[in-house]
């Protein structure tokens, strides 16, 4: 049982380390047989995995929208019906005649198309809503917020911002230029200094909350 | 009076149906009726057309197109005024789609959306080809630089590459004088530098959705050029003085915002002012 | 096909770097777990906010919401942030099951970018579960929105008006696809808590914006940090702060030798 659980707990950290130190190497020194070779067909597992990942998905969205339909969920089974048609449909022209098919790139361009774009469309009227709800200068950093905000609509995105005052797009520019990108340069190295870390923990088996044992 | 009585507290608290409505009437009435407001280009965009332009006649683009569906309505333009810039000088196009599975449905788009007199003189597996959609993430875009007939043995029509013309003497990196990335979302911009412009070293145009110019990146040399999605690509269609679906709801995003700054202004003042009269009060 | 070392490569700055950071993670966290560097992380009050949505759910006996991002995989650049938010999620399960609150967890994302997350998250809730004393009680927890960004974050929306939630937790690598959930709850009336680290195209903005707390850049990673409280883990929050002063010392005398006409910092900076 020890031994077990103590398989269970190294094999994965050291598949881990292999696999991590031979991408970096690849990285650092091309060309070294040992990880130019096993890089690619990392890589290509990799791909599989997430292939095999993909029916798993619809399998699993299949099962939970053929449950609603059994237990006749008010507001939402007739819902399900539609989506399993659907799903049903673009099985069947990605089996028979592929991606390039007529009746599948019309399926895209006037259902998902005009759905998809509406979704995201809506996600402006939201942060509307919302910017009214919670916008409110409570805290001096919430104020430097909405005076960011002003600044980037009315110097950069909306052409009426320069017609009330000209100023606006230069000011907004030399925010730009200087502001917004010593912000950008410092989240950069801050935030990939940090998940360099934690790729390097994770590779040594510092971090194994992902593939926690119960001993 | 409590705080919840007052003429304040009903602002607060007015229906998000109300400022919905009027932010599709503000947004409705510019593209009926256009208004017209005049845009200043940025030196960003101006970056781009020059860079473009500097090049002559059957250079080489490689392109990889990752506008989803969602947002075509803002990126599309962006990529049909590029297109339009390119193929008015005869620019060889070699384009796939490796990060979504909508990229082939909105290449087609934006290429058929491309002035008619530019692209007829257009022969497909001679001036330009579409590879279609391969998946893989980095890995991907690694080959497609590396190698490309590696990569694909098949274009989107099923030719063989090896029976492609344009693509007899292109296959990697060094083969491609531009490199563009046009992307609805922030997905793997990180990995579009690290591979295109910091690894191959090649001129790499970004056009995407944020207003930011990522400056950092273009002054590091990563890239070469920012389109900034719908205004970046109004102001390209005034450079090129071909008016078109940019410049025509610019207006529509002036006045929606317009309302949104509104509105905000309008509940900080309800805010405040709720919070003096409970004080008062 | 020859061999082409980094210094040959314009790498040699970062994988000097990356030599010396691994180098540094080794001799500090051995030396934090024999007790001889000790380190102080400062609160966040987006990790307390957790436990306190959790208790404030069981008491109204409405659920807690969990949602993985739309933008984060196991295949791109976001996989330490995907691993981050999964630390998350089983922390926030095993207070669950602790507090018997119910829990909702939805899954999805952008390109298929849930589909890969799935078995993950419905292992991490089943171990949970099962180290809890309740193994077989996760029926109906993980459910599977949609593999496209819009529609999984209409999906959130849907779920959280519908389920009524007390506690929304969006700690995952989100894209503007966070809006809906972050103002459904605010609808409903539900303790919003949202993180994220995404350098590429930042929503930080946005968790700022819309939820009630958040952890925003290395906050973020530090959560991760936190919940294993192992020395050897803060060991490791501690070198990336070291790291940072560093940089910035580089920064500063660069930028000063830069002016006195010497370039040698930035040239070497400059080799990769």
């Amino acid at each position: 049982m020890a031994t077990r659980i103590h398989l269970r707990r190294t094999l994965p950290l050291l598949i881990t380390l292999i696999a991590g130190v031979l991408i970096i190497l690849d990285f650092f020194v091309s060309g070294l047989p040992v990880s130019s070779q096993s890089v690619p067909i990392l890589s290509k597992w990799a791909t599989i995995i997430w292939g095999f990942a993909m029916p798993y998905s619809v399998l699993t969205l299949v099962i939970d929208h053929l449950k609603i339909i059994k237990k006749q969920t008010p507001g939402r089974w007739y819902y399900s019906i539609w989506m399993l048609v659907l799903i049903a449909l673009m099985l069947y022209q990605g089996f028979t005649e592929g991606t390039g098919g007529d009746l599948y790139t019309e399926l895209f361009t006037y259902m998902a198309a005009p759905v998809l774009s509406t979704v995201s469309g809506m996600l402006g009227l939201y942060a509307l809503a919302a910017s009214f709800r919670v916008w409110h200068a409570r805290t001096p950093e919430a104020l430097t917020m909405i005076i960011a905000g002003y600044l980037v609509v009315l110097g950069i995105i909306a052409p009426i911002g320069e017609i009330i005052w000209p100023g606006f797009g230069p000011l907004a520019n030399f925010f730009n230029d200087y502001v917004f990108k010593a912000e950008r340069t410092v989240f950069y190295i801050g935030t990939s200094v940090s998940a360099i870390l934690l790729g390097i923990r994770t590779l040594l088996g510092y971090e194994t909350y992902y593939m926690r044992v119960e001993d | 009076m409590t705080e919840s009585d007052g003429i304040w507290s009903k602002i607060l608290n007015l229906d998000r149906r109300i400022i919905t409505i009027v932010a599709v009437l503000l947004i409705v009435w510019p593209l009926v009726k256009p208004i017209g407001l005049p845009i200043v280009v940025n030196k960003y965009t101006y970056q781009v057309h020059d860079l473009i332009d500097s090049y002559p006649e059957d250079t080489v683009v490689f392109i990889d197109n990752a506008i989803g569906l969602g947002y075509f309505g803002a990126m599309g333009p962006a990529f049909i005024d590029v297109l339009t810039h390119m193929t008015s000088k005869n620019f060889k196009i070699v384009c796939f789609s490796g990060l979504t599975p909508e990229g082939p449905i909105t290449f087609w788009k934006c290429w058929n959306a491309v002035p008619k007199e530019l692209t007829d003189n257009y022969e497909y597996g001679i001036d330009y080809v579409y590879l279609g959609f391969m998946t893989g993430g980095e890995s991907t875009m690694i080959k497609a630089a590396e190698n490309l007939h590696d990569l694909f043995t098949y274009d989107y029509y099923g030719t063989p590459l090896k029976d492609i013309p344009l693509l007899e003497n292109i296959g990697n990196y060094e083969d491609y004088d531009i490199v563009l990335y046009c992307t609805s979302s922030e997905d793997y911009r990180g990995m579009m530098y690290r591979i295109w412009g910091e690894t191959f070293k090649t001129n790499l145009i970004l056009l995407a959705q944020r207003a930011v110019v990522p400056v950092n990146m273009i002054d590091a040399g990563l890239i070469k050029g920012y389109v900034r999605g719908l205004r970046g690509a109004a102001e390209y269609e005034l450079i090129l003085k071909r008016p078109g679906a940019a410049i025509a709801q610019l207006d529509a995003v002036s006045m929606f915002f317009i309302w949104m700054l509104g509105i905000v202004a309008i509940g900080n003042i309800a805010f405040f002012m709720r919070k003096r009269e409970a004080k008062a009060g | 096909m020859a061999i082409v070392p980094f210094w040959l490569q314009g790498r040699t700055a970062s994988s000097i770097m990356t030599i010396l950071l691994f180098l540094f993670t080794v001799y500090l966290t051995s030396q934090a777990r024999k007790g001889k560097f000790k380190t102080h992380i400062r609160e966040l009050p987006a990790y307390d906010a957790i436990e306190e949505g959790i208790g404030r759910a069981t008491e109204m006996n409405r659920p807690v919401f969990w949602a993985t991002g739309d933008k984060g995989t196991l295949f791109n650049e976001l996989a330490p942030h995907v691993l981050t938010s999964f630390a998350g999620l089983r922390y926030i399960s095993e207070l669950c099951v602790k507090y018997g609150a119910k829990q909702i967890v939805c899954v999805g994302g952008t390109k298929g970018g849930g589909a890969d997350l799935l078995p993950y998250v419905q292992a991490i809730i089943d171990e949970a579960y099962t180290a809890g004393g309740k193994p077989g009680e996760t029926e109906g927890i993980v459910r599977y929105i949609a593999s496209e960004g819009s529609a999984y974050g209409a999906g959130l929306q849907g779920t959280i008006t519908r389920e009524n939630p007390a506690a929304v937790m969006i700690i995952a690598p989100f894209g503007d696809n966070m809006i809906p959930p972050a103002e459904a709850a605010g609808r409903v009336g539900a303790i919003s808590i949202g993180g994220g680290a995404r350098y590429g195209g930042s929503m930080d903005h946005h968790y700022v914006a819309f939820c009630d707390y958040w952890m925003i850049c290395d906050e973020y990673f530090t959560f991760g940090a936190l919940l294993t409280h192992e020395p050897a883990t803060e060991a490791g929050i501690a070198i990336g702060d070291y790291t940072k002063w560093v940089l910035i010392a580089l920064t500063a005398l660069g930028f000063l030798f830069l002016q006195l006409g010497m370039p040698f910092i930035k040239n070497f900076l400059s080799m990769g």
